[in-house]
């Protein structure tokens, strides 16, 4: 009796042990936050790390290389970072800052992933989904679009005050000329 | 003598353990950061806060959590460790400006603040390692009326300023 007890215990012991060693598995999903991208203006890209695994990943590693010095400028975050341990069924994200230095279109490249997915195992690499080609939007398009064309507005004001003025000041002469017959009257 | 030996060496041994421990003492964080709130571009805002940790004792290997407005966030680093990064995004842009208030915890103090959660305490209470403030512009101060609006509403006066001057002198 005591004996299959035991037995039943060290099972259940065993069982236990070995569903909190499952193997940790990473999806990286690269996004970019901005619905318009603009060469001059900063483009928000969000790294989303999804453990859909059963055990924790630790020692993760994100690199994403491919905002190069030539046309982007890093403005703030890390395209280096690493955590030291993301749990079972659990998600992190990190955001990194660029402006873009060229317009045109870019082909936006994946970011990569590596991972230690249970004690003791090799690293695991993974890799995002990669954005394809985006366009950016030069500046002056931009402005064409979206500035507000006060200047633009003035200018047309003073170019119509021609047209407006003076024939209203005829008006306001022959007017003003009627007016003091019709009192004389 | 040979158990007062033994006291001494567990005393010895307790003192070196507590001396290890992966905590940072007298933090002095150097930080700066980052918002973005652009409504031409986006209609999701983010926030970067990056940091520099200097501690009295030697630390390798700082764990570190963020707690943002009721939401833990675990902090990143670079690979060499020196350099922190925690970031979030929210759906909407921030409408008016507001103070951020950013609590940093080690690992004990999030297993702490963990354990105030769950027994539905005031997260305030938990004691953090320490905290960055700082302000949120919100949606940059801008011209109420677009420029096309106003000159629409000048070209209605002034044609309801002529077609007045006209019916006066046709009638």
């Amino acid at each position: 009796m005591s004996l299959k007890l035991i037995t039943i215990f060290l099972i259940a012991c065993a069982g236990l042990v070995h569903a909190e060693d499952g193997d940790a598995k990473l999806i990286l999903i690269k996004n970019v936050l901005n619905s318009i991208i603009t060469e001059g203006n900063d483009l928000m890209v969000q790294y989303t790390l999804y453990n859909i695994g059963d055990g924790a990943a630790t020692d993760v590693n994100l690199a994403d290389s491919s905002f190069h010095e030539s046309d982007f400028e890093l403005v703030s975050g890390m395209t280096s970072v690493k955590w030291e341990r993301i749990l079972a069924g659990t998600n992190v994200s990190h955001v990194v800052i660029v402006r873009p230095l060229k317009s045109g279109a870019f082909n936006f490249t994946s970011a990569v992933v590596q991972y230690v997915a249970s004690e003791g195992s090799d690293t695991t690499f993974g890799m995002s989904n990669d954005l394809g080609e985006l366009d950016i939007l030069s500046l002056k398009e931009f402005k064409r679009i979206h500035a507000s064309h006060l200047i633009e507005w003035g200018l047309f004001g003073v170019w119509c005050i021609p047209s407006i003025v003076l024939p209203y000041m005829l008006y306001y002469k022959s007017k003003s000329k009627y007016s003091l017959k019709a009192k004389k009257n | 003598m040979g158990f007062q030996r033994l006291i001494n060496f567990a005393f010895i041994f307790v003192l070196f353990g507590g001396a290890t421990a992966n905590t940072c003492v007298q933090p002095t964080p150097s930080f700066s950061h980052y918002t973005s709130n652009n409504e031409k571009l986006s209609q999701s805002s983010a926030v970067v806060v990056e940091f520099t940790l200097k501690c009295k004792n030697k630390v390798d290997d700082l764990l570190l959590f963020a707690d943002v407005e009721g939401t833990q966030i675990p902090v990143t680093k670079s690979p060499e460790g020196n350099n922190f990064q925690v970031s979030w995004t929210s759906s909407s842009l921030v409408q008016a400006s507001k103070m951020y208030k950013v609590r940093f915890f080690d690992e004990e103090g999030y297993s702490n603040l963990r354990k105030a959660i769950r027994s539905s305490q005031d997260i305030n209470s938990v004691k953090e390692l320490f905290q960055v403030e700082f302000k949120h512009p919100g949606l940059s101060s801008k011209l109420w009326i677009r420029s096309e609006l106003l000159a629409l509403i000048v070209a209605t006066i002034v044609f309801y300023v002529v077609c007045k001057e006209r019916s006066e002198v046709i009638a």
